[in-house]
């Protein structure tokens, strides 16, 4: 059993104003990312300006925060809100959803393509892989702020979590580290490394943080409102299996050039739309 | 390969759209169920526990009784089991099936009395960990 490095949630102050290691880890998150994708958007295939970045990432964000709280809300507790309902809007009190989240920054994307004549998977295959820095610095914060963690468990690196009790906890947050940050974050920026047919990455993105978050909630302590939904599945689980099912049907839709883009699309000399897998 | 028709990309990004939203209300819907009758379970189980005496009686038989007052008591305030099968608190069986979902259990262990809860599922909950977060007083 290892120790809870009891880290102060309270990184420093500016003044009289605390600042939490997790809004910290967010902002700079949100900062990497937002560099990571100037840098990304000036190769010659994506082409995509400072100005045109900074942009989509105020789509993104807004995207993220609404579809994350709209998501908590109606898969994670909507009794509690229909009863208490001015509460879905104190987003600062903890309530949030990834796959909400997801679905709120493609419809974010699709806005934002609508309006600059770009295609949405276009835009999801250039976020896609920036988006696994924010995962994985988002589950450092939860460890940091003693939540979400794992189930009751004798393993030798199982650790005691001060608000989960006295019973040694499996670190979950830190396997979803490993996998929904760095892991995915290499696979993806592996696989584009190399033109792929428009869609593919943005595909694989959804089809693998599906497949890692689906295996990791098998050791995660479900939320306590909820317990298990469905047999030993819980809500994490039944949120995870459509990203399974979908992300294949994108990745296998994007090698038939299914989302080849029009002859205006920046990221055309980028698109091997019709090429066969593997290929 | 053939190349994908403007009316295949349509209706295959309609049909994507029309499973996200069909999963996503399903998954609305199974989480409200659960959640009301999770809220329930956690509650008889709060109360259960606000009872239990948590203290070692003078002999099994003791320890016995007042776990079967207490069960009377608990009946008598709440004996809806909210999913549906079974009385919501019952003694512990030694020999027999597993208790139905959404049960509380109660039970003698060395002359102290022992409560435990199954979920909606029929798992069982960690009882550590609901003493450390009671459930809200109401939902709705």
């Amino acid at each position: 059993m290892l120790p809870y490095p009891d880290i102060n949630p309270v990184g420093f102050h500016i003044g009289p104003l605390p600042v939490h290691w997790y809004g910290l880890l967010e902002i700079i998150s949100f900062v990497l990312g937002t560099l990571w994708l100037i840098r990304r958007g000036r190769r010659a295939e994506w082409s995509w300006t400072q100005e045109q970045v900074m942009d989509l990432e105020y789509y993104l964000a807004i995207g993220a925060i609404a579809g994350g709280r709209v998501g908590y809300v109606l898969w994670y507790d909507l009794p509690f809100y229909l009863g208490h309902p001015l509460q879905i809007l104190e987003v600062w009190n903890g309530g949030m959803s990834f796959h909400g989240g997801l679905i709120g920054v493609i419809l974010g994307c699709w806005i934002y393509g609508r309006r600059q004549d770009r295609a949405t998977m276009a835009i999801l295959d250039f976020v896609a892989p920036a988006a696994p820095i924010g995962l994985g610095l988002g589950r450092i914060a939860n460890f940091i702020n003693d939540q979400l963690f794992g189930r009751v468990s004798h393993l030798p690196w199982a650790i005691v979590f001060p608000a989960g009790g006295p019973q040694p906890r499996q670190p979950s947050q830190i396997y979803e580290f490993l996998l929904e940050g760095v892991l995915l974050f290499l696979i993806l920026i592996l696989y584009s490394r190399k033109p792929r047919p428009v869609g593919a990455v943005g595909a694989l993105f959804v089809l693998l943080y599906g497949i890692f978050r689906f295996l990791v909630e098998y050791t995660r302590q479900p939320d306590i409102q909820l317990g298990f939904v469905l047999g030993r599945l819980d809500m994490g689980q039944i949120l995870s299996l459509p990203m399974i099912a979908i992300g294949s049907a994108l990745l296998w839709w994007a090698y038939r050039g299914g989302f080849t883009t029009e002859p205006s699309e920046p990221r055309k000399s980028a698109a091997v739309g019709s090429r066969a897998p593997g290929s | 390969m053939t190349p994908v028709s403007p009316a295949a990309k349509r209706r295959f990004v309609r049909i994507l759209i029309a499973v996200t939203i069909l999963y996503g209300l399903f998954a609305a819907v199974l989480a409200f169920r659960v959640v009301v009758r999770q809220q329930v379970v956690r509650r008889h189980l709060e109360l259960a526990l606000a009872h239990d005496p948590r203290r070692t009686f003078a002999s099994r038989r003791a320890a016995e009784a007042a776990g079967h007052g207490l069960i009377r008591q608990l009946m008598a305030t709440s004996p809806r089991n909210p999913c549906g099968r079974g009385p919501a608190f019952q003694w512990a069986q030694s020999k027999g099936p597993k208790p139905p979902a959404c049960t509380i259990v109660i039970g003698v262990r060395h002359r102290r009395l022992l409560v435990w809860a199954y979920d909606t599922q029929g798992h069982r909950m960690d009882t550590i960990f609901e003493r450390l977060n009671p459930p809200p007083r109401h939902l709705l």
